[in-house]
């Protein structure tokens, strides 16, 4: 199993809290909308842009309460460019996403495009989609 | 029927030869109901021979048979349910599409149920609903990556539990009946419906943590497990019904594959064989079982718990060699003795298993019973081996962790024509190295044996031996009760079901 796996949970915390403020303006709305998040806790949502590390530092993160059914989030004002989102729910409401004592992700988490890996995160590449000057919509399936 | 026409009721006969097309018509029809269409439209991809036919798989159905068919005689006090579980299902597609594991390890867990009762033996299997085989069953495709098949995920792999196959062993733990894998946790099933109710988790930090098929269980009922991954070790102890008394998580000293371990009345004991884990080929697509390394120039390490305090613990080392199933383990005057099935090295599951699973008739290594003295004043450990080519051994459940005398396994006769089963049952004997033992004719082939103690009775032995097998002329799987303390009388009784059913791994008889 590729240790990989290991650091997600770190990748997370820090790809949350460590948010680079945004300097966009006037650019598109991005809308996400996220399915089977659960009903507990909080939904926390990472942006990233390829000059970001991938699960290291986003450029913008967002958060909203978990429901069932489906929740959605907007990030407002986005360059063009290709981005890829990174989310999981924060259940017991303790801002990180809390890992067995194997390292492994015990609380939900999901990509855009629905992107697995295989063991570990997918890549940039595979969570990766391009925003252009009109406004866009996504679906991310956490289950 | 007398001991003798049993033999060769089991053998090849005409009459067996007679109830074969019973049983296919019977496989079929209950293959039919589930998928709702004509069975063996398309031939199979597995093309193994008669022997091999068990490890054809089911295509996901259930299947139940009311009244087995008993030749002899049940013993009166033998009541209860004998579960078992093994993978079940190795094919999936249709056309070019299709798609078969390259391993034994693969398949998904079907869970059985014999149940002995004052009207007769029923059977019942149930394919274990995990999130895999449901995922699977809908799309009629393997979506999730494998142990020993090289399977790019199709469906999102979170954790150890999206690809968890339930499908090693079974055992009745308070209210739950636990399907075990190796890599995650157990899952549990309705002991009565065998309906799937969800995986377990012990306490919310241990989701998702691996929980081994191979729990130890005292004779109160205690129950002592492992599970390891990624470099780390976790330990339970858990009460007869099923409470997390104490855990502990560490850095294993081994780092590749630990399947079973051993208990005493002081200690937790392991042999940690010599296997690691080639990352670079996992990143290359190669799978978690073809990714395992066997490293013959390291020694097998021995690691010794505290049972009282899992912090307190002791490691030391013997030469290499290969260790899958413990039958029990003993300790006195600062000497524990463990008993296990040894084999040289990692090739009857890396390479044998894997040619098995293409039809190849191929006889395996060897693996023989082995007994070592491990002198924790000395800190020396001493091993010896006998001849006889066996697995899956198997004690009373009154001695585990006790002084035992007996040992009992399915055993090769030495006449396997196509290296699949084995064909006959041995109980040795371990103070007067006697061999008590029964053989069968080639035409059978035996899965695991397991000791029945008789209801109110505390002696060793006295109770029943009780396993299954697969009768290659019939086409059909049965079970077998012999008398615990003289497997050369011969069976008891055979329990005959119209139908072959997958082979399983390993099970547990609980009496009523």
């Amino acid at each position: 199993m590729p240790r990989t796996l290991l650091n997600l949970a770190a990748a997370f915390t820090i790809s949350i809290f460590g948010l680079a403020a945004s300097s966009a303006a006037f650019g598109a709305d991005l809308t996400v909308e996220i399915r089977n998040a659960g009903d507990k806790g909080t939904v926390m949502v990472a942006l990233f842009k390829p000059s970001d590390r991938w699960l290291g530092r986003a450029s913008m993160g967002t958060a909203a309460p978990a429901r069932n059914g489906a929740v959605t989030v907007t990030f407002k004002d986005l360059e063009e460019g290709e981005y890829a989102i990174s989310l999981f729910v924060d259940e017991n409401g303790n801002g990180r996403m809390d890992t067995n004592p194997i390292g492994i992700p015990i609380e939900p988490y999901a990509f855009s495009n629905d992107a697995t890996g295989n063991f570990g995160p997918p890549l940039f590449e595979k969570a990766k989609f391009n925003v252009a000057k009109e406004n866009k919509s996504i679906v991310i399936n956490v289950k | 029927m007398n001991r003798r026409s049993f033999f060769t009721a089991v053998g090849a006969t005409a009459a067996s030869a007679a109830t074969a097309s019973m049983a296919q018509t019977a496989s079929s029809a209950a293959t039919r109901a589930v998928l709702g269409g004509p069975a063996g439209a398309k031939p199979p991809l597995f093309q193994g021979s008669a022997r091999m036919t068990p490890l054809r798989g089911y295509h996901g159905q259930d299947v139940a048979c009311e009244r087995a068919a008993i030749e002899g005689k049940v013993p009166q006090e033998l009541r209860g349910v004998f579960y078992r579980n093994g993978p079940g299902l190795f094919e999936r597609g249709a056309g070019t599409n299709k798609q078969r594991y390259s391993h034994w390890f693969d398949g998904d867990g079907l869970v059985h149920a014999w149940r002995f009762t004052d009207q007769g033996v029923s059977h019942q299997a149930r394919f274990v609903q995990t999130k895999k085989f449901i995922a699977e069953q809908s799309a009629n495709a393997f979506l999730a990556p494998a142990f020993g098949s090289a399977l790019p995920a199709h469906m999102p792999v979170r954790n150890s539990d999206d690809v968890n196959t339930a499908n090693t062993n079974v055992y009745k733990l308070g209210d739950r009946l636990l399907a075990m894998w190796e890599g995650g946790s157990a899952t549990d099933l309705d002991p009565q419906s065998l309906h799937t109710r969800g995986i377990v988790t012990w306490s919310p930090e241990l989701k998702h943590m691996p929980f081994s098929a191979h729990p130890k269980i005292d004779p109160d009922g205690t129950f002592w497990n492992f599970g390891t991954m990624m470099g780390k070790m976790v330990l339970y102890h858990l009460s007869p019904t099923g409470e997390l008394l104490k855990h502990a998580v560490f850095d294993a000293p081994t780092g590749g594959m630990v399947h079973d371990f051993a208990i005493t009345h002081k200690s937790l004991v392991f042999l940690l064989p010599p296997i690691g884990i080639d990352y670079a080929a996992m990143r290359k697509g190669a799978a978690f079982g073809q990714a395992l390394t066997w490293n013959g120039n390291d020694s097998t390490k021995v690691l010794i718990v505290d049972r009282n305090d899992f912090s307190k613990r002791r490691i030391l080392e013997m030469p290499a060699f290969m260790v899958f199933h413990f039958g029990n383990a003993w300790e006195a005057d600062n000497v524990i003795r463990v008993d296990f099935v040894q084999s040289k090295n990692l090739d009857i599951m890396s390479d044998w298993m894997p040619r098995m699973m293409r039809g190849e008739t191929v006889v395996p290594d060897r693996s023989n019973p082995a007994f070592v003295k491990i002198d924790l004043n000395r800190g020396k450990c001493d091993v010896a081996m006998r001849d006889e080519n066996c697995e899956f051994p198997r004690v009373d459940p009154r001695v585990v962790g006790l002084r035992n005398r007996n040992v009992y396994y399915p055993v090769d006769n030495g006449d396997r024509p196509e290296g699949f089963g084995f064909t006959g049952v041995m109980r040795i004997d371990t103070e007067s190295g006697k061999v008590d033992r029964y053989n069968f004719s080639e035409q059978v082939a035996l899965e695991e044996h397991v000791v029945v103690p008789r209801p109110s009775s505390g002696r060793e032995g006295d109770g029943w031996l009780v396993g299954v097998g697969f009768d290659v002329a019939a086409q059909q799987s049965f079970a077998t009760v012999f008398d615990a303390m003289n497997l050369a009388a011969g069976p008891q009784a055979i329990i005959r079901l119209p139908y072959w059913t997958p082979v399983c791994f390993h099970g547990h008889f609980h009496t009523a």
